[in-house]
């Protein structure tokens, strides 16, 4: 018996590497012309990159958000020195 | 094509082999379950991969007889065709070790929720909230990729006659690299071509519409496709091998 199971792998490999050259191409092409592919010039803003100034301020807002005030405070010292009693 | 040799096949393999399953498969698996869920001592998606590796190691082990000198002939020689054992060798692994896994990571889920509430009442929750989040991250298209690679690995373990597994994981590199270069040096070429001299040139940056998606179906299709073509080719390698 002769064996293609070789030269149909090799096939394969051929058909799939051109398909995906002649898809890619094509999809490109039409996703350029109808604008969703765009190029953009490259910029700081561009990076995402945060500085350390935004950093601290946004730790800092974070922190304030989380930490009880002192009315709260307060208010639960009372309610645990009534409870004890 | 006979079902009641196939049904002979699945039996003669349960025979010889469950208890080599159990042991280091389905209760490793267990016990991993078992720690994970009250323990936390490793991560979730760790377990996911550990078993997704076990899942698509197993059929590199289904025709490991037919490449060892000593046993090669008696295996040729049980009274069942080719297409049989290939059969059989595929219910194996897409089925039976499939839902072994499963069953086992219930069982491990189930014991170590009991063990968690035994422990520590307090931080005890529902198992079937830990069962859904375990199965949470299996939705159709990685289920889809599992059984793809489930189907490479059934091929490999045809194709290459040692060390199937380690095989495949290397072409798979290979094969991944070399489509990355060609994608690279289409997208290059196409810029080439369209973009302007400008901008080519300059110090811009491709931006992508997050609308550019392709369609669920087609992955379904493509990885559809792919599973088929793996099997065939097995059963033709399988067909070539006896001759």
């Amino acid at each position: 018996m002769k064996k293609y199971t070789n030269k149909i792998l090799i096939i394969t490999a051929i058909v799939l590497v051109l398909g995906m050259i002649i898809g890619y191409t094509i999809q490109f092409q039409t996703d350029y012309r109808s604008g969703k592919i765009t190029y953009k010039p490259f910029t700081p803003d561009s990076t995402n990159v945060i500085s350390m100034e935004d950093l601290e301020a946004y730790s800092d807002s974070v922190m304030t958000e989380q930490t009880p005030s002192p009315q709260d405070e307060t208010s639960y010292e009372k309610e645990t020195e009534t409870s004890n009693h | 094509m006979n079902i009641n040799n196939i049904i002979k096949l699945i039996k003669a393999y349960f025979y010889e082999n469950w208890q080599k399953d159990v042991l280091f498969s389905f209760l490793i698996v267990m016990v991993l379950a078992m720690l994970w869920v009250p323990f936390q001592l490793f991560d979730g998606m760790l377990f996911t991969v550990i078993c997704t590796i076990m899942m698509v190691l197993f059929p590199t082990r289904a025709f490991g007889k037919l490449h060892q000198p000593a046993s090669r002939m008696h295996y040729l020689m049980i009274p069942a065709s080719n297409n049989e054992k290939v059969v059989a060798n595929m219910f194996l692994a897409n089925v039976y070790f499939v839902a072994g896994m499963i069953i086992s990571i219930i069982i491990g889920t189930l014991l170590g929720n009991g063990i968690q509430y035994l422990r520590n009442p307090e931080m005890y929750a529902p198992f079937s909230k830990i069962i859904n989040d375990i199965f949470m991250d299996f939705s159709g298209e990685p289920i889809m990729m599992l059984f793809l690679f489930i189907a490479i690995s059934f091929f490999a373990s045809i194709y290459f006659k040692k060390s199937p597994f380690w095989k495949m994981i290397l072409t798979l590199f290979v094969i991944s690299v070399v489509i990355s270069i060609i994608m690279g040096v289409t997208e290059w070429l196409n810029a080439l071509a369209v973009v302007p001299e400008e901008i080519r040139k300059g110090n811009y940056f491709m931006v992508k519409d997050t609308v550019v998606n392709s369609d669920s179906w087609l992955f379904y299709l493509k990885t559809g496709l792919g599973i088929v073509y793996f099997y065939a080719m097995s059963f033709l390698r399988m067909r070539e091998t006896e001759a």
